[in-house]
């Protein structure tokens, strides 16, 4: 079936399904830079429900639009510091798998 | 009318709608890609005759008339020559990025406002998407480097990927402060908005010909944003003196060192394809796009004359020294300063382009992005190189502060009215 | 269905296509550094949707981000993180079923959420205007003609669909020849005259191409009116007030305005985030400095 001008209930499956891929890579890997792509995939997922919902606000305004560049921004900054973080944990275990980075038991 | 509009025009073969859509499309792109690459080879012959002026030699001089056609037996070699993929490659990602990156370059060519009303793909978001584009040739470059499994690629890549995100930022933020001037994205409609208007924002109706120019907008800050913009074009094509990337004497190639053949030769293409984007986007964002330097024909006439007689008469003197290129500076010069009287243009829509003035826009644009292009090979062949240390030095400490000071800077010149009215109105609120 | 609709059409299913095997490809590669490539087939993918939904700031913003910045710094990271002269990176995963099977039971909850639970499409608000016995009813919608586009909203593309109805009250005496839209924006003018049709049937006109700015709509009825034997050419004008809607070129604008608007707050709490997030990276990934 080829959907109408604004695919919106394709749009929200799509995202159902990188959503899922971006879980399902924060749940399985070891390496904190994937679980970091995972985090990527769902923000990505969610940015694409917010422009798609959009034009269906009230107003028909931009409001999703204005969400997204804000998650847009907090993503660049959530990258910044959990990849600054992910380069001390390095420093100091000499490898990047969460499953190590224990330090805080003893 | 747009080039891709004619060529659907042109193109109604089928009769199909969409098939027209997508062949128009396609031809575009082919008439493109044939551009850039025909404008590449001719590059790299100026740059080589070039060097060799400046190094007192003659350059290539065998192929064709003073070895004009070098560029294309140069072409031929590369195509033919044998395709090398080492051992120890990453082979999808190493066969992938040549194209990752061409695209990356050969993708802002359709946003150029190349005359008029004429670029193959009208944006309304059109600087944004020049700058976003142009990112993944940084991520090609990685995937080269990466896949290459040599560390000469390798680190080469990484200070390339460095080199060209730390200079996007003091690039971004000279280009905010020209668009707190233009207010919009559009790239025609900056090369528009450049007609009127004199320096210090006096007389905003006139056209002033090349004093209407986004450089001469603000004088001392947009004369600087200029210059850290080319600057920061530099070092984001990877061109001396900030081609640490592909130093050959410490990195052989750097991120391209694996590659040979036809593969090289889309690196090549990149390279080339870039400078002429940065200089289209300097010469769209300072020099007044494809506008002429006067606002009519006579003061254009009086330029040019100005410029030759004036290297004539510098030529004449040459034992007092005083030389043609200073003479053809002063012509010019003088010539200018005349031609903002030049006779104004009837009407708004004197620059909007109908007919021959697609011809002029279009010459007027080639010809200004060119002489950067030139002014690049030529810092080549006379600056060093800096160090990678002494690079990021200059990004980080000098040139993104003087930016933004910039950006302050026009900004608060941009709205002096509205500042001046709030200075006026407490006064008025706070007299008698 | 015109021919902008079907490449439209045929953009997104690739478009969607390659978003999804990127997205796989991140979750399943055995080898870091394919993983953040194809991490960026699906930025590039979703930069490429929002195009296709109309927001070329947000898909500038996208790829000017997130594949310039975040993708490059995860890259990095690889490489500082690993023993890069050794191109076959691996990536190690706890083998999950059960992580599989959680993310399937997500998944198909959600579709099913998606597609049956809840109903997307939204309709126009109705107003209805009098003038003698006549009543007109009048909507609009997006250029899809099936979503609701709000009176004084914005329209997503440079078109409107109209939709109203006209009824006559029980009154012989006054005869309905043509129904008239006018839309109005400044000194432009559009309009669309048509024939009268059955009793309350609908009137419906795609208006396309209009030019940027704030638009109006009047409805006129054209008609005659028996004054004894004599018929009189008549007009009912319904002037609609606080009906319309805007046209913009893009999204930037309408962004640009909400920004500097009603998120002003919020945009300036953002801006302090970045820069502290900006310190305390650079503090955190700095060189140990051992002699103080």
């Amino acid at each position: 079936m080829i959907f109408s001008r604004h695919p919106l209930e394709q749009m929200l499956i799509l995202s159902a399904i990188v959503f899922c891929c971006g879980v399902y890579t924060i749940l399985t890997r070891k390496n904190a830079v994937s679980i970091l792509m995972g985090v990527e995939l769902v923000l990505n997922a969610a940015n694409l429900n917010f422009v798609a919902f959009s034009q269906y606000t009230r107003t028909g305004g931009v409001h999703g639009n204005v969400f997204t560049i804000f998650v847009i921004l907090l993503a660049a900054a959530e990258a910044a510091v959990a990849l600054a973080i992910i380069i001390g944990i390095y420093q100091n275990f000499g490898r990047v798998d969460v499953d190590e980075a224990d330090g805080m038991k003893e | 009318m747009t080039p891709i509009a004619l060529a659907s025009w042109a193109l109604e073969l089928t009769g199909i709608p969409v098939l027209d859509a997508f062949l128009s499309i396609l031809v575009v792109c082919f008439i493109l890609i044939n551009f850039i690459a025909v404008y590449a080879g001719i590059s790299t012959y100026a740059e080589r005759k070039i060097a060799g002026h400046m190094q007192a030699r003659v350059g290539p001089y065998r192929v064709g008339p003073h070895g004009f056609l070098v560029w294309i037996a140069d072409a031929l070699k590369l195509m033919i020559k044998e395709d090398i993929i080492a051992t120890n490659t990453d082979r999808l990602l190493f066969k992938l990025s040549p194209y990752v990156v061409f695209a990356g370059s050969f993708a802002c060519w359709v946003a150029l406002p190349y005359a008029p009303n004429w670029s193959p793909a009208s944006f309304n978001i059109g600087i944004l998407y020049l700058l976003a584009v142009s990112s993944a040739v940084v991520i090609g470059i990685l995937m080269a480097g990466w896949s290459s499994g040599s560390k000469w690629a390798l680190f080469g890549a990484m200070r390339s990927a460095a080199q060209i995100v730390s200079y996007e930022v003091p690039i971004g933020i000279t280009l905010l402060g020209m668009l707190l001037i233009y207010g919009t994205l559009d790239m025609q409609a900056i090369a528009a908005s450049q007609a009127k208007g004199l320096p210090f924002g006096v007389m905003e109706d006139h056209y002033g010909g090349l004093w209407s120019w986004g450089i001469n907008r603000w004088p001392p800050f947009t004369v600087i944003a200029f210059i850290i913009y080319y600057i920061g074009a530099l070092a984001e094509t990877n061109r001396t003196p900030f081609d640490i990337p592909e130093a050959e004497s410490e990195l052989v190639a750097g991120y391209h060192t694996e590659y040979s053949g036809m593969r090289f030769s889309f690196f090549f293409l990149s390279e080339y394809a870039n400078m002429f984007v940065v200089s289209a986007i300097a010469t769209t964002f300072f020099l007044g796009g494809w506008l002429p330097p006067a606002p009519s024909a006579s003061g254009t006439l009086l330029l040019v004359v100005g410029t030759v007689v004036g290297a004539g008469v510098g030529y004449g003197f040459q034992r007092r020294g005083f030389d043609g290129f200073v003479g053809a500076m002063l012509g010019s010069g003088i010539g200018a300063l005349v031609a903002v009287f030049a006779a104004q243009p009837a009407a708004d829509g004197a620059f909007t382009g109908k007919g021959p003035q697609i011809l002029e826009g279009a010459f007027w644009f080639f010809s200004k992005s060119f002489t950067l292009i030139f002014v690049m090979i030529w810092l080549r062949w006379t600056l060093p190189r800096y160090r990678v240390d002494q690079l990021m030095d200059l990004c980080w400490k000098k040139l993104t502060p003087l930016a933004l000071i910039n950006l302050v800077a026009i900004g608060i010149l941009e709205t002096r009215h509205e500042w001046w009215a709030l200075i006026v109105n407490h006064f008025k609120a706070a007299g008698p | 269905m015109g021919a902008a609709e079907i490449v439209l059409n045929v953009v997104f299913y690739v478009l969607a296509a390659s978003a999804i095997a990127g997205a796989v490809a991140v979750a399943a590669s055995r080898n870091i550094v394919r993983s953040a490539f194809a991490l960026l087939a699906v930025l590039f993918s979703v930069a490429g949707l929002y195009a296709v939904m109309k927001a070329d700031f947000i898909a500038g913003a996208q790829v000017l981000i997130y594949v310039g910045g975040i993708l490059v710094l995860i890259i990095f990271a690889v490489m500082l993180t690993h023993r890069i002269t050794d191109v076959k990176l691996s990536n190690d995963s706890t083998p999950g079923p059960a992580a599989f099977c959680a993310c399937l039971c997500l998944l198909f909850s959600l579709l099913v959420v998606v597609r049956y639970s809840t109903k997307w499409r939204r309709d126009s608000d109705t107003v209805t205007a009098r003038a003698e016995s006549f009543e007109v009813s009048f909507k609009q919608y997006q250029a899809d003609g099936a979503t609701g586009l709000a009176f004084g909203g914005g329209a997503y593309e440079d078109s409107v669909v109209v939709v109203a109805t006209v009824s006559q009250g029980p009154d012989p005496l006054r005869i309905l020849d043509q129904v008239q839209f006018v839309a109005t924006s400044g000194a432009n003018r559009v309009s669309r005259n048509f024939p009268v049709a059955g009793r309350d049937a609908p009137y419906r006109h795609v208006f396309e191409k209009l030019s940027e700015g704030e638009w109006r709509w009047t409805v006129r009825l054209l008609g005659r009116q028996k004054d004894g034997k004599d018929e009189v050419d008549r007009e009912w004008e319904f002037p609609l007030a606080n009906t319309g809607f805007t046209v913009t070129r893009g999204v930037t604008e309408p962004i640009a305005l909400a920004l500097a608007g009603p998120y002003l707050f919020a945009f300036e709490v953002v801006s302090v985030l970045l820069l502290a997030a900006l310190v305390g990276a650079a503090f955190l990934a700095r060189k140990e400095v051992k002699d103080l």
